[in-house]
């Protein structure tokens, strides 16, 4: 773990971190502690949560799982895990209180970070943010590469083509959002011509929306 | 002999014994259908003694059978692993009922002292009631304990969630205030404080009524509250836009005022996130009465008497607990809740008694 000093020397703050809680007393004390280091974003709902993820590029997201309307169940969070998946580069790390198995194989096969289980030490969860960072930092190095990462859950037996499709739904995805659904460059960078890219989008039944995720 | 000379007599007083033994029959059988109908009767009295309790009611049941001469019985009841049961002592011509759904399995088994003719058909009556009575008492249990189980769980769930909440709160504000820098920090924090004390001790008092379930009865501590500056805190909190109009005060314990607007706003909060609504409330301050309007223009609710019994829930994981408690609280304060579909929305309606301090 980084001490003081260490934590001084760095440019911590030019991250953004989204922090989606329901609760306002909790979220207070997280957002006290992880402003020191970062910009912090708050949202207590999904439609918060989604609205802040629009209007800025959040390097990580805290996210509790229950969240209202639903705050007993994990509904609401994996929505905005798929949420985040689907449009967005940010790193999840889910800090919440809904630790059964079955929820915590949910959020990791949606592909989060990390998921810490309430109660914790708080020095826990900024220890998973720096390395969420730092995670980021050097996917987006190697994406400067030409090398795209994508994460993919496949379920073993059942056989490779739901294994491609997926692959190349998010791929294109990624690729489309962040040259702003510009047909003509991401069919470039990906390297299939740009008919080919107008099938995939047909065929995940995508809209192109222009500066609009 | 006096019939020798008279076949007509002979005639009838043939006819009339045959008629007085068609009658000493009749009687008979009514009377004996008539003892078989009170054992009925009396089974069904017998369930209602033992509150419905199979086992318990399988016990008594031999002094009931034994007016009615049944020479033997037997039964079977399994569910969930655990039986009891009674078998026949030896082998005899007997009716038996049975059901078996896979988890439940009731069977009934009497041996009568006749089995032909109509005594069978009333035999055959009594181990269908006493059959009806065994199903319809394990039925009974079998949903009893799945409710329970279930509305144990809800409140579990629900407490679960707030305290491993708590439970992070304390730790996060050790954290914090382990990290403190300077007097700048402190001040920052100090202000970060203020705003979670408000929403922790709502969420506290939640979680105590919670457990309770129902008002203490222990004499609250009693103050003048403004009902559109509570509302308007908890509009703040949950962020939603809502008109407040209009003002009026009430003579009452703060924390339960607050528990009571708490989950009237929640419950329109949460709708909010639904779907797009528009929200507004309105306090009309009338004679020796508040009343608050809080009118959405949602969907319509179905079953919209039901949203106030105690884990009714229309929502995913909902404890069903919040509206049970607004109605018990305002209930317990001398005042009313309503809800109804209107033409273009949903109004929750709660009148409170203004009260007034001891001195005036």
């Amino acid at each position: 773990m980084m001490d003081d000093n260490q934590m001084a020397g760095r440019t911590e703050t030019s991250h953004n971190v989204l922090i989606v809680e329901d609760d306002t007393a909790l979220r207070k004390q997280v957002c006290f502690a992880v402003e020191k280091h970062y910009t912090v974003y708050e949202a207590q709902n999904r439609r918060e949560a989604v609205r802040a993820l629009k209007n800025a590029d959040m390097s990580v997201a805290i996210l509790d799982l229950g969240l209202p309307p639903a705050s007993n169940t994990p509904d609401e969070g994996l929505k905005i895990i798929d949420y985040i998946a689907e449009n967005t580069e940010t790193k999840i790390l889910v800090l919440t209180g809904q630790d059964s198995e079955d929820v915590t194989a949910a959020s990791i096969r949606r592909g989060v970070f990390d998921y810490i289980a309430k109660p914790v030490n708080m020095e826990k969860v900024i220890y998973a943010i720096e390395r969420a960072i730092l995670f980021r930092e050097s996917e987006q190095r190697i994406s400067e590469d030409g090398v795209k990462q994508i994460y993919v859950s496949a379920k073993l037996g059942d056989g490779l083509q739901s294994i491609r499709e997926e692959a190349e739904r998010k791929l294109i995805r990624k690729v489309l959002l962040e040259n702003n659904y510009n047909i003509y460059k991401s069919a470039k960078i990906i390297g299939i011509r740009r008919e080919n890219l107008y099938y995939f989008i047909k065929k995940f039944g995508w809209k192109i929306m222009r500066n609009a995720v | 002999m006096p019939f020798k000379d008279n076949p007509a007599v002979l005639v009838c007083a043939v006819a009339a014994a045959c008629a007085a033994a068609v009658c000493a029959v009749c009687y008979l059988r009514v009377l004996r259908t008539s003892r078989f109908a009170r054992v009925i009767l009396e089974l069904s009295d017998l369930n209602e003694r033992v509150q419905y309790d199979a086992a318990a009611f399988l016990f008594e049941i031999p002094v009931y059978l034994k007016k009615i001469r049944v020479r033997d019985f037997a039964y079977n009841v399994c569910h969930g692993g655990a039986s009891f049961k009674k078998e026949l002592t030896g082998a005899d011509v007997f009716i038996i009922k049975s059901y078996d759904d896979g988890d439940l399995r009731v069977s009934f088994t009497l041996v009568p002292s006749f089995s032909r003719g109509a005594l069978k058909t009333l035999y055959a009556l009594v181990l269908e009631h006493i059959f009806l009575i065994i199903r319809q008492d394990m039925l009974m249990k079998i949903r009893t304990l799945s409710d329970t189980f279930t509305n144990v769980l809800k409140v579990q769930v629900f407490v679960q969630h707030d305290i491993k909440n708590i439970a992070q709160f304390i730790q996060t504000s050790y954290y914090n205030l382990q990290n403190l820098k300077d007097e700048a920090d402190e001040l920052r924090y100090v202000r970060y404080l203020k705003d979670s004390y408000s929403p922790l001790m709502l969420k506290a008092n939640k979680i105590i009524n919670t457990l309770n379930l129902r008002p203490s009865d222990k004499q609250p501590t009693m103050m003048t509250i403004k009902i559109e500056d509570v509302l308007q805190q908890l509009i703040s909190l949950y962020h939603l836009q809502c008109e407040v109009r209009g003002k009026g005060s009430v003579y009452a314990n703060e924390g339960t005022i607050f528990l009571i607007f708490d989950n009237l706003v929640k419950n329109m909060y949460d709708k909010y996130l639904e779907e797009e609504l528009e929200l507004s409330i309105e306090i009309v301050d009338e004679a020796g009465k508040i009343r608050v309007c809080a009118f959405d223009t949602g969907s319509p609710i179905a079953d919209i008497e039901k949203i106030f019994e105690p884990f009714y829930s229309t929502k995913s994981g909902g404890s069903g607990i919040g509206l049970f408690q607004v109605r018990a609280h305002a209930s317990k304060l001398g005042g009313t809740v309503t809800a109804r579909n209107v033409e273009n929305g949903v109004i929750f309606e709660i009148t409170l008694p203004k009260s007034h301090p001891p001195d005036g």
